[in-house]
């Protein structure tokens, strides 16, 4: 409460500061990420400076900081507490922190962080901490089982105070099990919100950090509480950027989530009861987006399946991008060259040295902005006549037989720091590319890429699924080949169907059994009767009516989206390319999506879906932007914002960052998403 | 009246005749008489004692009370001292054998009384609250029914009203009752401190109630409700507990403070407390004021329990016995024991006055307040009231009576006794500056200008020229409309009115801007006094009986004067009031929505009818339903309390708000109804709160526990939303007892779902006996469902396979023969990997490793697969030679065989020797390619004639000699 009096300044200071990059297609709505970035950072700020016993910000306290997983301290310690975009690092090769560093604002006492389903010593925290504060998503339950426990086990000490902090908020369940768990009674226990709806991963990447999206709704059959926070994100971007004045959206989700954010538009315009009245019927204009198109998972489960051949498809495939950090072993981008040969000694070095480091991986490295998009055919060249170039022009200038002027030489220093920045990038990615790449061009690489390009193309691989589950392939990989067979045949045949479960229960486990539950669940795996004709899947006639397969696509200078996975068409992209041009007469493509297609315009005062639906806009997507353009200033696009809900991958980011740059596409695309994942961390969250 | 060009005059002229009736009936019960005649001076400060209600009946709804006149209240069974025939002597007998606690609202607000005894001579006494007129807002026993067992009305310690006119009665033993102004309720009764120990002092104050122990603990409850923001409780002490009420729109935060420490460190007890409020304290948080024995003072902070003696030694001479803050917060009154007033500031910095009394008595007064800010009110029984000034002037009124009840309020005090209520205030400046005798204010002359203009007797206007040539006539004109608000007799209002009016002919001009006429401020001013004017009689009026002066009226502000009308069941007039004065659109909204509860609370007639009639009121003219989405539900409630749910399933038809909607429909126990509503509105949080208000429905309506549980089952498996449903499963699957989940969902017949259920939480498990009962249950249930028979196998095969892993290890004795593991493949694999330590036992170890792949019937394949990799992960390459070499021909090619080679980073002859046994050329060509053996992957290429492979030789092979073979055989194939 009076953090906020008493501490005006760390936001507020660096605000009159930031001066906001001119719109590109990368980074098409500057302001909005920038103030979502400030204001997740003062909400964040403020609770960890607030001391919850006393109330007074003044107080020093030590705090200990737990949190729910993984990923969400590396998301509000890396992303939110400090902008990794604005990092520098010291030293000489160093772009890196160690996987255990996290940069605090050195005015608040924090002793350190946990995470929660780690064991934990809590015998040798309880002396030195006076707060515990726990970050925790209400969707994962699990995590308040494990949170009661590390309670219990400090209860000793009644000193302590633990407070639970909601990310966005608790639900009435959570409150439930507090009670349930007996935390409700005790005096040092409190729960407090974190109204942080949307992250700004990216200046092109908004991510609502909702893990459990999918499994909610497909596999818990509980979709209100993903339906109503996406809404609710979606009314606070609007709140940043403007009413968005036109919305589509795809699937059953989709339309969900359309229908929730028109009535909390609805209802917050009629919670303002002494409003001035308002003239009817006009359709809202002068936001910054121009539409919004809300895509659901369920409209495109292939794409996660497929194997992505980009550069940052393949290093988060290998190594593991997570809110746009990679963790790995410092040998890997920093490998000592001397000690190379003895074959012996590197195991021994290797035990010694299993240093974990967080490498952050976003689009402000120019380098990689540059390079995370382009097919595996390219950016090896591609790295290598960079690094080349950056030789030469240093070899250029410090050659002696050169006559420099001092122009030359002040233009030379002052350009120092962009170049070793440059530099250490550059050295980075040399050696993440080389991991990648290698595991690329293994042959079980290829051989899955070639069995996945089967399926897509229509024929049926029960043989090789069989012989997979032999081998014991990763479990999560042979499911991603199994439910991609099954996505695109429209089922797994009968009989082929039980062996195959037979095998993977006695293969992976009996766990496993419910994950393959819980996949048909999702619609991700399904018995087909042997009755029905096989070429007749709805993902047969998507691929010929959206034209997902273009085997010639040109990857090295690519022509179409396509080039993300050298031939397949993310189905979701296809469709965004599509909505362009309008859904007249295009009933084939219409009838294999699940759910209707919602295309309505947003007026004032607002209305609810139903009777938004009423009035249907009368220009596509394609004429809206010309009309746009014709308006507002040459050359500049218009915004379009894709919501993903359930999750986006990198091979449709790429696709997407594909079309944002090219002229012939009407918008410059940003993209909101629950999550950024991929398709082993997808089937993953529904296990 | 007044008679005005002023065009804003119409709306006062307008409503007149709509309060007619009630100035009417106001005329008579104020007479006229020149003001300044009864003022009294204290010093040079005048003040007055306005009469408001005389003979005032405290009514009191109950016949067999026996003193119908007096806010005392003696029950019937009590008896009459046969030797006191003189009715004044059994009165005063009654007086002196009981105690009658009389507290009041503030800001003119209704009066709480009760008569407690003594000594035990009744059990149960009256708790009433009344207006000030004497009506009757509430009555009941108290104790109530439920404490009668353990209390008795001689208990009751204290009374008092919080801001938030919640109603506060506190026992000897700390236990809590708080009311509101309907008598209803608020929270559980709850005890401050622990129950054990008496209580010394109970002091209810703006935020709550402090108490102080007979063993020298204090503690505090501080009332709070949902206006209150929420981190206020997050940053109480952490000792603080929190007590909800049933609704949770209310809450007390109490504290207990172990001040009993402090009296023993420092050798003292505490006489007496006081609480200041959190709302002027730099801590944000109450602070408690302890009187000690050693003539100081201890503030205890509540939110850090921080101890500081603030040692006004030197300033007090003996121990305080009573304290009292100014309503502004800046003094406090302290009465010593030796009989001497102190006004001291709260900091203790400053003394302000020391008050001698032990003249007049003796005795410690029994009752102490402020009135206003300046001076303090004293009263002894037979004493009468003293009131001092801050110079230390004094003045003495004389009150027949002996039971006279001083009420604090921020500008005047309110004497009630028992037959009357009266104001007794300092009189405003403004009005002793003008009325007060031989003014030569311009104001003064202003009002004797205009009476003899309205008297008719002299038409000489020169002195209000004079004034307005002087170009004071405008403040004139506004002291006048200042000093009207001020007044509480209607012909003196009317009479400064008047004279406001008068004196603007003189200087009335329009500011024209724009082409549109404004009125000037001073005509705007006059309107607004006026309006208030008509507000402050309309709830003066007897049967309203709201004594509100100007001031309070300010501090209350409109909108909370309409707020407390509703609390005080006016809403009718809250209603008017709030359409009167033109207040926000919510607030009117609100006042309508609340006169539509009252209605419909006591209106006859069909449903049709009372829910048509209850819209109407709802509406208020408006015709747009969305305006007022919260409306219908809350008067829908309303009716729902009164035994009419078919009037509130007609509202709530018209409810489009969900937030409302839903609590409603639970309240009318359309459970159903309100799933489906929650569901539709996608609310998580609704959803559940109804599954959970359901069940608590369901387990108060029925004795027997199980039966009501299968009824909520039932009811949320086959009426509640999908959703609903997966919700509560959801939630039980985090309870401990998994039998919660599987009871719901084998309720739905989703069998497989319940065993799952069951199944996972035997995977959780650890001890192998309950893993095996768990596994079993799991099987019986998948045994129930259709399409389950793989469920049912695979739970089978995997409680075997436990058993089997176990018996493996006893009868190999190592555990990591066959390590706990739920996969099949895993266990053979095991314990082959076992003979790779266990040389002596290969044979036993792989003929187990065949049984096991028959029993569970692993294909052959798949088998050969499991031996190839165990065998290599665990280095027995001779075994895996011996496997290839097997007089079966291997059902999965030699492939597996070669790579396993590969990956083991065996010489290439070995490697060469599983190759060569590969049949298809593009499977030799990617091994070799995979061996790193160049030549005669580029070999292989050539036999397939591709290019392609033979560049990729080339690229990758890394040495002159083949990349000079590829060239040349690509030359060959280009031929």
């Amino acid at each position: 409460m009076l953090a906020n009096m008493d501490n005006p300044g760390i936001v507020a200071d660096k605000e009159s500061e930031i001066i906001l990059p001119p719109p590109t297609p990368l980074n098409p709505l500057p302001a909005v990420s920038v103030a979502l970035r400030l204001d997740n950072k003062e909400q964040l700020l403020t609770l960890l400076q607030s001391d919850p016993s006393a109330g007074l910000a003044s107080s020093s306290f030590r705090q200990l900081l737990v949190f729910g997983t993984e990923s969400l301290r590396t998301l509000l310690l890396r992303q939110v507490l400090s902008d990794p975009h604005a990092r520098t690092f010291q030293g000489k090769k160093k772009n890196w922190d160690s996987h255990l560093f996290f940069p605090l604002p050195a005015s608040i006492t924090i002793v350190g962080t946990q995470i929660l389903n780690q064991e934990h010593g809590g015998d040798e925290t309880e002396g030195n901490v006076d707060v515990i504060t726990y970050f925790l998503s209400p969707a994962d339950l699990s995590q308040m089982h494990l949170v009661a426990k590390y309670i219990r086990n400090l209860k000793k000490s009644f000193r302590i105070h633990h407070r639970l902090i909601f990310l966005p908020q608790p639900s009435a369940i959570i409150h439930k099990m507090m009670k349930d768990l007996g935390l409700t009674s005790a005096p040092n226990v409190s729960i407090h919100r974190l109204q942080m709806d949307i992250y700004p991963l990216e200046t092109d990447v908004l991510s609502i950090e909702y893990n459990e999206a999918f499994r909610e709704c497909a596999v818990e059959s509980t979709p209100s509480s993903l339906i109503s926070t996406v809404a609710r994100s979606l009314l606070k971007l609007q709140d940043v950027c403007g009413k968005i004045p036109r919305i589509q959206a795809y699937g059953p989700l989709g339309e969900e989530v359309a229908r929730k954010l028109f009535s909390l538009t609805v209802d917050e315009y009629l919670a303002d009861r002494d409003r001035p009245e308002e003239q009817s019927g006009q359709v809202i204009s002068g936001g910054d987006v121009t539409a919004l198109i809300i895509i659901d998972r369920k409209v495109d489960l292939v794409t996660p399946m497929i194997s992505p051949l980009t550069y940052e498809g393949l290093l988060d495939d290998v190594v593991g991008i997570d809110c746009g950090f990679i963790t790995l072993d410092v040998s890997t981008i920093n490998p000592d060259e001397n000690d190379n040969t003895d074959a012996l000694k590197q195991d021994q070095v290797k035990e010694k040295k299993k240093e974990l480091v967080s490498l952050g991986v976003n689009g402000s490295d120019t380098l990689y902005a540059e390079v995370r998009d382009q097919h595996v055919e390219k950016f090896g060249s591609f790295l290598q006549n960079q690094a080349k170039a950056l030789r030469e022009s240093h070899a250029n200038f410090t050659s002696k037989d050169k006559k420099k002027d001092l122009a030359e030489i002040h233009q030379f220093v002052k350009n120092i720091p962009v170049f070793t920045q440059n530099l250490r990038s550059l050295t980075n990615h040399i050696h993440l590319a080389e991991l990648v790449k290698h595991t690329s061009e293994e042959t079980t690489f290829r051989e899955r890429w070639q069995m996945e390009r089967s399926i897509l193309e229509g024929d049926t691989c029960y043989d090789m699924l069989d012989d997979l589950v032999a081998c014991q392939f990763p479990p999560y990989r042979f499911f991603r080949l199994l439910c991609l067979q099954s996505l695109c045949a429209g089922g797994i045949k009968s009989s082929r169907y039980d062996s195959l479960r037979r095998d993977v229960i006695q293969t992976y486990g009996y766990e496993y059994l419910f994950i393959l539950g819980n996949l048909e669940k999702a619609g991700l795996l399904r018995r087909r009767d042997g009755l029905w004709i096989d070429t007749t899947s709805p993902f047969n006639n998507l691929r010929k009516s959206l034209i997902l397969i273009n085997a010639e696509v040109d990857t090295v200078e690519p022509d179409d989206v396509s080039y993300v996975s050298s031939g397949y068409a993310p189905i979701s992209v296809r469709l965004i390319q599509t909505a362009m041009k309008g859904w007249n007469g295009r009933d084939e493509i219409l009838r294999e999506i699940p759910g209707r297609i919602v295309d309505v315009e947003q007026h004032s005062p607002p209305q609810d879906l139903a009777s938004a639906l009423k009035t249907p806009p009368n220009k596509t997507l394609g004429a809206l932007a010309e009309v746009e353009v014709a308006d507002g200033v040459k050359g500049k696009k218009p915004v379009l914002i894709v919501t993903y809900v359930g999750g986006v991958t990198f091979t449709e980011l790429a696709a997407l960052r594909f079309l944002s740059k090219r002229p012939s596409f009407p918008y410059h695309i940003v993209c909101l998403t629950t999550k950024v994942m991929n398709g082993c961390s997808f089937l993953q969250s529904l296990s | 009246m007044v008679a005005s060009s002023n065009p804003f005059d119409d709306p006062i002229a307008e409503t007149e005749t709509a309060y007619t009736e009630q100035s009417s009936v106001e005329d008579k019960e104020f007479s006229a008489s020149p003001a300044e005649a009864s003022w009294q001076y204290l010093g040079d400060l005048p003040y007055r004692r306005i009469p408001i209600y005389s003979h005032v009946q405290w009514r009191s709804s109950c016949p067999s009370s026996m003193q119908q006149n007096c806010l005392a209240w003696y029950p019937q069974g009590l008896s009459k001292p046969q030797h006191l025939v003189d009715p004044k002597e059994i009165r005063n007998w009654y007086q002196t054998t009981t105690q009658t606690h009389v507290k009041a609202c503030p800001h003119g607000g209704p009066i709480a009384a009760c008569t407690a005894p003594l000594t035990d001579s009744f059990r149960t006494t009256q708790l009433r609250i009344l207006t000030n007129s004497g009506q009757i807002l509430s009555q009941q026993e108290f104790p109530p029914a439920e404490y009668r067992e353990r209390y008795g009305a001689v208990d009751i310690l204290c009374l008092g009203f919080t801001s938030r006119t919640t109603l506060v009665v506190v026992l000897n033993d700390s236990l809590c009752f708080t009311y509101n102004l309907k008598g209803q309720t608020l929270l559980q009764p709850f005890y401050v401190c622990q129950e054990s120990i008496p209580l010394l002092q109970a002091k209810v104050y703006e935020g709550g109630v402090a108490v102080l122990t007979k063993n020298q603990d204090a503690a505090i409850a501080e009332l709070l409700d949902h206006h209150d923001e929420e981190e206020y409780s997050q940053t109480a002490h952490l000792s603080a507990q929190r007590i909800d009420s049933d609704d949770m729109s209310h809450y007390a935060l109490v504290t207990i403070l172990p001040t009993s420490e402090y009296a023993k460190r420092h050798f003292c007890t505490f006489s007496t407390l006081a609480v200041f409020s959190r709302l002027r304290t730099t801590s944000q948080h109450p602070e408690l004021f302890l009187s000690t024995s050693d003539n100081s003072v201890i503030l205890v902070e509540v939110s850090t329990m921080k101890m500081t003696d603030v040692d006004c030694r030197a300033r007090v001479n003996s121990p305080i016995v009573d304290m009292v803050f100014a309503p502004n917060g800046r003094f406090l009154a302290c009465f010593t024991e030796s009989c001497i007033l102190t006004v001291i500031s709260t900091s203790f910095e400053t003394k302000v006055l020391d008050f001698d009394t032990s003249e007049g008595s003796q005795q410690i007064p029994s009752q102490m307040e402020w009135c206003g800010e300046d001076s303090v009110v004293l009263h002894w029984k037979g004493l009468g009231v003293l009131m001092v000034g801050p110079y230390g002037d004094w003045l003495r009124f004389p009150y027949e009576d002996d039971t006279v009840y001083i009420v604090p309020e921020i500008d005047c005090c309110r004497v009630i006794t028992d037959s009357a209520i009266e104001i007794l205030q300092r009189v405003p400046p403004v009005t002793a500056q003008m009325l007060s005798i031989g003014s030569i204010e311009t104001s003064a002359m202003l009002v004797d200008a205009s009476d003899a203009f309205y008297a008719g007797t002299s038409a000489d206007d020169s002195t209000v020229r004079d004034i307005a040539a002087s170009d004071q006539l405008l403040s004139a004109v506004e002291t006048c409309l200042e000093a009207a608000t001020r007044e509480f007799d209607i012909v003196q209002q009317k009479r400064l009115l008047r004279a406001a009016s008068y004196g603007m002919h003189f200087s009335y001009k329009s500011i024209e801007s724009k082409g549109v006429v404004q009125p000037s401020p001073t005509a705007q001013e006059f309107v607004a006094a006026a309006r208030k004017l008509r507000v402050l009689n309309r709830l003066r009026h007897p049967n309203v009986g709201w004594i509100a002066t100007s001031a309070q009226y300010d501090a209350m502000t409109p909108i909370g004067v309409v707020a407390r009308l509703i609390a005080l069941q006016r809403p009718a007039l809250a209603c008017s009031i709030s359409q009167y004065l033109g207040l926000p659109k919510s607030v009117q909204i609100f006042a309508r929505a609340s006169k539509a509860a009252a209605y419909v609370m006591a209106a006859e007639g069909t449903d049709a009818q009372v829910a048509e009639a209850a819209t109407e009121i709802i509406l208020g003219g408006a015709g747009d339903h969305s305006l007022h989405r919260g409306a219908y539900a809350t008067v829908a409630m309303a009716a729902n309390q009164a035994g009419r749910p078919g009037v509130a399933n007609l509202l709530l038809l018209l409810e489009t708000s969900v937030v409302d909607k839903v609590p409603a429909l639970l309240s009318t126990g359309a459970y159903a109804d309100a799933m489906a509503v929650a569901t539709q509105a996608r609310d998580l949080d609704f959803i559940f709160s109804t599954l959970m208000e359901y069940e608590r429905s369901c387990l108060t309506n029925s004795n027997d526990v199980s039966k009501a549980q299968a009824a909520f089952l039932g009811m949320v498996v086959s009426k509640f939303t999908p959703e609903g449903f997966h919700t509560l499963r959801r939630y039980l699957q985090t309870t401990a007892d998994v039998k919660n989940v599987t009871n719901l969902l084998i309720r739905a017949q989703q069998f497989g779902a319940a065993g799952t259920a069951m199944a996972q939480r035997a995977l959780k498990e650890h001890d192998a006996r309950e893993k095996q009962g768990l596994l079993a249950e799991a099987s019986r249930i998948f045994s129930l469902g259709k399409d389950t028979a793989l469920h049912k196998a695979s739970t089978d095969d995997y409680a075997e396979l436990i058993r089997d892993q176990e018996t493996l290890r006893t009868k190999h004795n190592a555990p990591e023969v066959a390590p706990p593991s739920s996969s099949v493949t895993s266990t053979i694999a095991s314990v082959i990997k076992f003979a790779a330590i266990q040389m002596r036992d290969q044979h036993r170890l792989f003929s187990d490793a065949d049984k096991l792949a028959k029993k569970y019937r692993v294909p052959e394949k798949r088998f050969w697969h499991i031996q190839v990799t165990a065998l290599a992960e665990s280095q027995q390459w001779s075994n895996l030679r011996i496997l290839s070499e097997s007089k079966t021909k291997s059902p999965i090619g030699y492939k597996p065989f070669a790579r396993a080679a590969i990956r083991g980073k065996q010489s290439s002859a070995e490697i060469l020797k599983y190759i060569d046994r590969v049949s298809a050329n593009e499977e030799r060509y990617d091994l070799f390619c995979e061996a790193s053996l160049w030549k005669r992957a580029l070999e292989e290429a050539g036999k397939l004639k591709d290019t392609r492979r033979v560049l990729n030789v080339k690229t990758l092979c890394n040495s002159n000699e083949i990349q000079l073979l590829a060239d040349e055989m690509l030359g060959r194939l280009a031929q």
